[in-house]
């Protein structure tokens, strides 16, 4: 009897101890799966806003090929390919989307933003649409875009950090993240930026003040690509460890150390230019990688 | 005794009330104005570059033309400029002893 009791105890106690052990675990897992599930949704969201910044100027950048008549059917199709883009996310923001990973937004500040974003978006758009049609240039609709690209710009990065801000968290770790993530992301707009500010100056449109713009993006997209690689501590970037990343990184300074002095010479030809129009694709997609390889990874 | 304690609890109190809410971002003072740091600024640089920085509304005027100057920024809508300097003159008034390395 006493045997069969004390048989009875410790069942029960394993039993006991095995459906807590069960719960603990299906509780930790589901801990864990909602955290990927909501870094899933931030990354997506920061990917996204970041991505629209450098879209406004790749936009302008194609508005300025279109004219100048380089590959204008190539540029006109990446052209409302990036406004779908860009809308998509504005959309997304406002309504959800489950496509692009994005729930509707709710922050206030963050809607208040959004909002001055569509306002200078739905002109922005319109104009894009109208750029070329039957094979002409709308100089109306082109000029809008050259002078409203920058105001763009700047308020799609005000959005980007408030995202920020209100998704990431303030810890000293997390904060030479932010940095690195902001630097690679910047590279990506500075391709576009350049490239655009090339050919205003090649087509002598505002020349005096596109070559000082020119120089300054120069400047720091060489600058933000060493601080990738080296480090740096005046921007809060650590060096690179990781051995892809690195790779990446480095294939990027070859590719921009072999175009650099096209960027910088002035009276560069057409021929010349159209080369610099294919190193600047090239120059995107890596940086676009690198953007991704350093929010996937764990140890940059 | 009781007078330290009420002076100690008001200076603690003082300090609850009037301290600095930091950006987690930029590292900048949240306040009135900091939207057009982050359209004019910190596209470029890093907050920490304003935050070892510091002076008068003269100061930062010149700080801005010469980032017009010398890399390009752009042209600032009036209103936008008033905002930025009263903002940084503001929070960013005084030159603090510190480098941008730490």
């Amino acid at each position: 009897m006493v045997k069969k009791s004390l048989f009875l105890v410790i069942g029960l106690f394993t039993f006991c101890l095995f459906a807590s052990e069960n719960s603990i675990e299906s509780r930790l897992k589901n801990i864990v799966n909602t955290a990927f599930v909501k870094q899933n949704s931030i990354d997506s969201v920061v990917a996204l806003a970041t991505n629209n910044k450098m879209l406004s100027q790749k936009m302008a950048k194609c508005a300025v090929l279109i004219k100048n008549s380089i590959y204008v059917e190539k540029n006109h199709k990446v052209l409302l390919e990036s406004a779908e883009k860009f809308d998509a996310f504005i959309h997304g923001m406002y309504h959800g989307d489950s496509l692009l990973n994005l729930k509707k937004e709710t922050d206030t500040q963050v809607l208040d933003e959004l909002s001055e974003v569509n306002e200078e978006w739905i002109n922005f758009y319109t104009h894009v649409k109208n750029l070329y049609k039957e094979d002409k240039v709308d100089m109306l609709s082109y000029q809008y875009i050259i002078e409203h690209n920058e105001k763009l710009l700047k308020i799609s990065h005000k959005l980007t950090q408030t995202i920020q801000s209100k998704t990431m968290f303030n810890t000293s770790d997390n904060q030479v993240l932010v940095n690195t993530l902001k630097f690679a992301d910047r590279q990506k707009m500075l391709t576009q930026k350049m490239l655009k500010e090339k050919f205003l100056v090649y087509t002598n449109e505002n020349k005096k003040r596109n070559n000082v713009k020119l120089r300054g993006s120069i400047i720091l997209f060489r600058n933000g690509l060493n601080g990738l690689i080296q480090g740096d501590k005046k921007r809060g970037i650590a060096p690179v460890s990781n051995k892809a990343i690195l790779q990446k990184l480095q294939d990027i300074l070859t590719l921009y150390n072999a175009s650099e002095a096209l960027y910088i010479k002035q009276n560069v030809d057409m021929t010349k230019m159209k080369i610099l129009t294919r190193v600047d694709n090239r120059l995107l997609q890596l940086s676009t990688e690198v953007f991704s390889m350093i929010q996937n990874t764990l140890v940059y | 005794m009781y007078k330290k304690t009420i002076f100690l609890m008001s200076l603690l109190l003082s300090n609850i009330l009037y301290a600095q809410k930091i950006d987690n971002i930029t590292g900048l003072v949240i306040d009135k104005g900091l939207g057009k740091v982050k359209e004019n600024c910190t596209i470029c640089h890093t907050g920490r570059f304003i935050v070892v920085n510091g002076g008068d509304r003269a100061f930062w005027q010149n700080k801005v033309r010469i980032m017009q100057v010398a890399y390009g920024l752009w042209k600032i809508e009036k209103e936008d400029k008033e905002a930025l300097l009263t903002y940084l003159s503001k929070n960013y008034s005084k030159k603090k002893n510190i480098s941008i390395n730490e």
